[in-house]
């Protein structure tokens, strides 16, 4: 499974970023899930860290994702202990993904 | 596009002639007085490829279409502009210092719009040669330091009045195949460690001025050119470790004052040559462009000074306390203050007769002109919470002796679960980011406050303020 990584262009980050995405690694199948950070066409689904509410950073058309805004994900307050985790638990329900729409 | 290592090692080619303390410095990679600001210049390369940071540190050439580091860009878009404040207090949290590039990025935005319009007045070259030079520019991601500043003489005359009319950059010769300048360039942040100086007039001019009316491009080590590097306050700390408070990338971004010792410039790269009704323009484009920067950079800055104040007074075991969160606010008030004038300059910017958008004047100009107090506020606020002990701290030669070492350790503790090492090092963090050089450059770069003031005044539209007045208290009719 490809993972593809979308960041905000981090100006001002609420959250630490680099630790979300070492959280989730370690939470993360390493053999079963590739994290890739460019070129997003053959990724199985994206998620896209923004590091504040402001949430600047556009989803990747026609691909699932999972968005995570600061202290939110998809829209759901989140406190930063359990990000990753509620991050992970979306992303191994794969149900509950949205896909962007163009 | 390179990254940090390799503009590192590309400077290692350069020839330019720089000295110090008296003596020529033949190694300036390796130079422990220039080698921060290196690094912080390193950083604006490094965020291009780091995936945390690409979707601002990049951008799309308009020239090329290439992807390019967005320090070699010109705006195309309001959103380009906010892209670019973002990005400075991206980098600035990073390096808790000047990165020195946004200089040339103004300088080179400002250079490619005013060539345009001498352009459609005179049928002049100057804009093609400008758009070729950007293209270099971008393709070899060079570092272009941006050269207003003339170090001006007597104040009170202008260029071609001074005794010495060197105090300003002028054309003593023009040849065939180019011109020839002489002068030299004042404050110059990044000068030593730049590839490339794009110099600019300093001041609006008449037509007797107009050997000084000279825009130009020409590398750092051009025959002719000889920099001598400023001292800062901490100078002598650079030669250490715990005591430089930053010592990867140091304090403030490195100036130097750049002497043009009868320099030759190929006509290609000459934008400007005698045009002086087009420099007061390029001047304040300039201006324009760069004041607005300052209200993220310096916020960038600024909230490292947040996080070390808040981290020093809980070491002091202060933190808790009222009167410090309430100081703590006081401080994000004052820097999201200058940082929401600078977004607001580029989502209000505006396209300019040459393509490239360009921030909103009046915003820009508040944002510079809040920098030079509240900064100062700030850094005020900051010795407040800090306490005295970081005017009075030992040196890291006492620290690290073996005798001294454990008596400094035991009476500068703090709360007991800190190492008082600790404790030490955010201290000179907060000492140096707060004192010296680090202030006045708040106050004159990108021009004294006096400047802001000169167009805040110009554009205050006060005719029409005061028709809106006499219209509600009936003094003219309401329409």
């Amino acid at each position: 499974m490809k993972l593809g990584i979308k960041f905000c262009g981090g100006c001002n980050p609420y959250i630490d970023r680099k630790l979300l995405i070492k959280r989730l690694r370690e939470i993360l199948d390493s053999e079963q899930y590739l994290f890739k950070y460019f070129n997003f066409d053959d990724c199985d689904m994206v998620l896209v860290i923004n590091g504040c509410n402001v949430a600047c950073s556009e989803a990747p058309p026609a691909k699932k994702t999972i968005t995570v805004s600061g202290l939110e994900v998809e829209g759901k307050a989140c406190r930063e202990e359990i990000l990753a985790s509620e991050v992970a638990r979306k992303i191994l329900n794969g149900s509950e993904l949205k896909t962007t729409q163009f | 596009m390179k990254t940090g290592a390799e503009y590192t090692e590309s400077l290692r080619k350069l020839k330019t002639q720089i000295y110090f303390q008296g003596k020529k410095i033949d190694n300036m990679v390796d130079n422990p007085y220039i080698r921060p600001h290196i690094n912080s210049a390193a950083a604006t390369y490094d965020m291009a490829f780091d995936p945390e940071y690409m979707e601002l540190g990049t951008a799309t050439s308009h020239l090329t279409g290439k992807k390019i580091n967005r320090f070699t860009h010109i705006q195309q878009s309001n959103d380009d502009l906010v892209k670019k404040v973002k990005l400075l207090r991206a980098i600035g949290q990073r390096t808790g210092t000047c990165f020195q590039r946004c200089v040339g990025l103004d300088a080179m935005n400002a250079v490619y719009s005013v060539s345009y319009e001498i352009d459609e007045k005179y049928g002049s070259k100057y804009h093609e040669r400008m758009c070729d030079y950007m293209k270099y520019v971008q393709e070899n991601d060079f570092m272009v330091v941006g050269g207003m500043t003339d170090p001006k003489g007597d104040r009170g005359l202008p260029p071609h009045k001074q005794a010495d009319p060197d105090v300003f950059v002028h054309i003593v010769e023009k040849r065939e195949d180019g011109i020839v300048v002489r002068g030299a360039k004042a404050h110059q942040t990044g000068a030593a460690n730049s590839h490339e100086i794009l110099v600019m007039p300093t001041v609006s001019m008449k037509s007797e001025d107009r050997d000084f009316a000279v825009s130009f491009a020409v590398p750092m080590d051009a025959p002719g050119i000889v920099l001598i590097f400023g001292r800062q306050t901490n100078d002598e700390r650079k030669l250490g470790t715990l005591d430089q408070g930053n010592p990867t990338y140091g304090v403030v971004g490195g100036e130097a004052l750049v002497i043009f010792n009868d320099v030759f410039v190929p006509w290609e790269r000459v934008f400007m040559c005698g045009e002086t009704e087009f420099a007061g323009m390029l001047v304040e484009r300039f201006a324009t462009y760069h004041r607005q920067n300052y209200g993220t950079c310096k916020v960038g800055v600024v909230d490292v000074l947040i996080g070390a104040c808040a981290a020093i007074a809980d070491y002091n075991g202060a933190g808790k306390a009222s009167h410090i969160k309430d100081k703590l606010v006081e401080m994000v008030l004052l820097s999201e203050t200058m940082h929401t004038s600078s977004l607001a300059a580029g989502y209000e910017g505006h396209p300019l007769p040459a393509g490239n958008y360009y921030p909103h004047v009046t915003y820009a100009n508040i944002t510079k002109q809040n920098i030079t107090r509240n900064h100062y506020e700030i850094c005020r606020i900051a010795h407040d919470i800090t306490g005295g002990f970081i005017a009075t701290l030992p040196t890291e030669q006492d620290l690290a002796d073996p005798e001294l070492g454990p008596m400094i350790l035991k009476y500068f503790k703090g709360v007991a679960s800190v190492p008082t090492e600790n404790r030490i090092k955010m201290g000179r963090l907060i000492e140096n980011m707060t004192g010296g050089t680090a202030l006045t450059e708040s106050m004159h770069g990108a021009g004294s406050p006096q400047a802001q003031r000169v167009v805040l005044l110009r554009d205050a539209n006060l005719e029409q303020r005061k028709k809106l007045a006499q219209r509600i208290c009936g003094i003219i009719p309401q329409e």
